[in-house]
């Protein structure tokens, strides 16, 4: 690895793949989230049941499923999308939907009752309704998508197994690091653990920025 | 104009009020009783945010929860504020409705807090924060309103502001306040009484 180019490469790629798929994921994981708090009840229980129960989804274990339905002989093999940045964002979508739906729901339906209902008393209808919950709690649907990515960047199984670790191509924070600890270049792996870590204080920082309370 | 045929009102099945006959004409109707009698259940079954376990809830002869009629409006007892500026909270009922706006600034003026219109609401204290939330129904000028203890949080210059704007106003609709406050009883046209499950 040549100092600082591939650095720089590899600091970009991390930071495109794991927003990218923080951002994938959150195109569902927001609506679906405000749905269910919307609805209330059951399917609101039974929605963040299923979450939570994800959230401890072994990532090895996605990481195997998704090689199986993209790899050549499985059912998504025409797509030949394995070992790509984009199987990668698939993956680490994936993986963050459980937590960023989670980190949603918890802020979204902490008042949501009286929210709700007074939406509800002036006549607005269901997307009213969904458009109010999102607005009045952006900070902390920003800062669920901003925890998203941090998960996601931090993230070696899916990486590994869905990218390849492609030097050029699909290396990223995590792989460069596993790979530089087995060629014993641990100055290496440890500027990259730091600029990681410094991402994260970043990130930190910014959530605190945007006042979110968890 | 608000008329409950045989209702039971409660949560998950289990009834707070039972069976209950009732008529509500226009005026001030005051609803009274004990904490936890189940006043707020009433208020938000008679604005249709609460379904009925048993029994039909009436607006003009027609049901409330199976047929399309406007429903009454319902301020809750806890304020609820957008974190947006006073003038956008009291405007957010009238912006729903497709109503003109300047309303929103009207009754802001009447209760004196036009200097205060463009401050975040959320920075306001508890008991302008209720008076911003019932003045985001007073706004919507609608047939029937429902407050909800509304004098809780506001001192005496305002409660006595607000109940003489409800006298003045709600004697050609429908308003019905529920409160524990005897101080409201002077400006009710009719007192119900929650006692054990029943509206005496």
């Amino acid at each position: 690895m040549s100092l600082p180019g591939e650095i720089v490469e590899i600091t970009f790629r991390s930071l495109y793949v794991s927003l990218s798929a923080a951002l994938l994921a959150s195109t569902w994981s927001i609506p679906a989230t405000i749905y269910a708090v919307y609805r209330g009840g059951r399917l609101s229980r039974g929605y963040i049941s299923i979450m939570n129960t994800l959230m401890g989804f072994p990532t090895v274990l996605i990481g195997l499923l998704l090689y199986l339905l993209l790899s050549r002989s499985g059912p998504l093999g025409i797509l030949r999308l394995l070992y790509t940045p984009e199987a990668m964002i698939i993956g680490q979508a994936v993986l963050v939907t459980p937590l960023i739906s989670s980190m949603i729901y918890e802020v979204v339906s902490k008042e949501r009752g009286e929210l709700i209902e007074m939406a509800k008393t002036f006549g607005a209808g269901g997307r009213e309704v969904v458009e109010l919950l999102v607005e009045e709690n952006r900070e902390g649907i920003i800062g669920s998508i901003v925890i998203g990515f941090q998960r996601a960047v931090g993230e070696l199984g899916i990486a590994l197994m869905l990218g390849g670790n492609i030097a050029g191509y699909t290396r990223v924070f995590t792989t460069a690091i596993a790979l530089e600890i087995h060629r014993g270049r641990f100055d290496l792996a440890i500027s990259l653990g730091l600029i990681l870590l410094l991402i994260d204080l970043v990130l930190v920082a910014i959530i605190r920025l945007l006042g979110w309370r968890r | 104009m608000i008329r409950l045929v045989r209702v039971s009102l409660g949560y998950n099945g289990r009834p707070i009020l039972r069976e209950i006959d009732l008529e509500i004409g226009r005026g001030i109707t005051l609803v009274m009783g004990e904490n936890g009698s189940g006043k707020t259940t009433l208020c938000k079954a008679l604005s249709g945010l609460l379904p009925p376990l048993s029994g039909r809830i009436l607006v003009r002869g027609r049901d409330i929860y199976r047929e399309d009629v406007e429903k009454p409006v319902y301020i809750h007892d806890k304020p609820v504020i957008l974190r947006r500026s006073v003038y956008e909270n009291i405007a957010y009922g009238l912006r729903i409705r497709g109503e003109s706006l300047e309303r929103a600034v009207e009754i802001a003026r009447i209760f004196g807090l036009e200097d205060i219109l463009e401050e975040p609401a959320e920075n306001l204290s508890a008991g302008y924060q209720k008076l911003v939330s019932i003045l985001r129904g007073l706004a919507v000028e609608p047939e029937i309103l429902v407050l909800d203890e509304p004098l809780n949080h506001l001192d005496r210059r305002y409660r006595e502001k607000l109940l003489n704007h409800l006298r003045e106003n709600y004697r050609e609709k429908t308003l019905i306040i529920a409160s524990h406050r005897e101080e409201i009883r002077r400006i009710a046209d009719t007192t119900l009484e929650i006692i054990d499950g029943k509206i005496k």
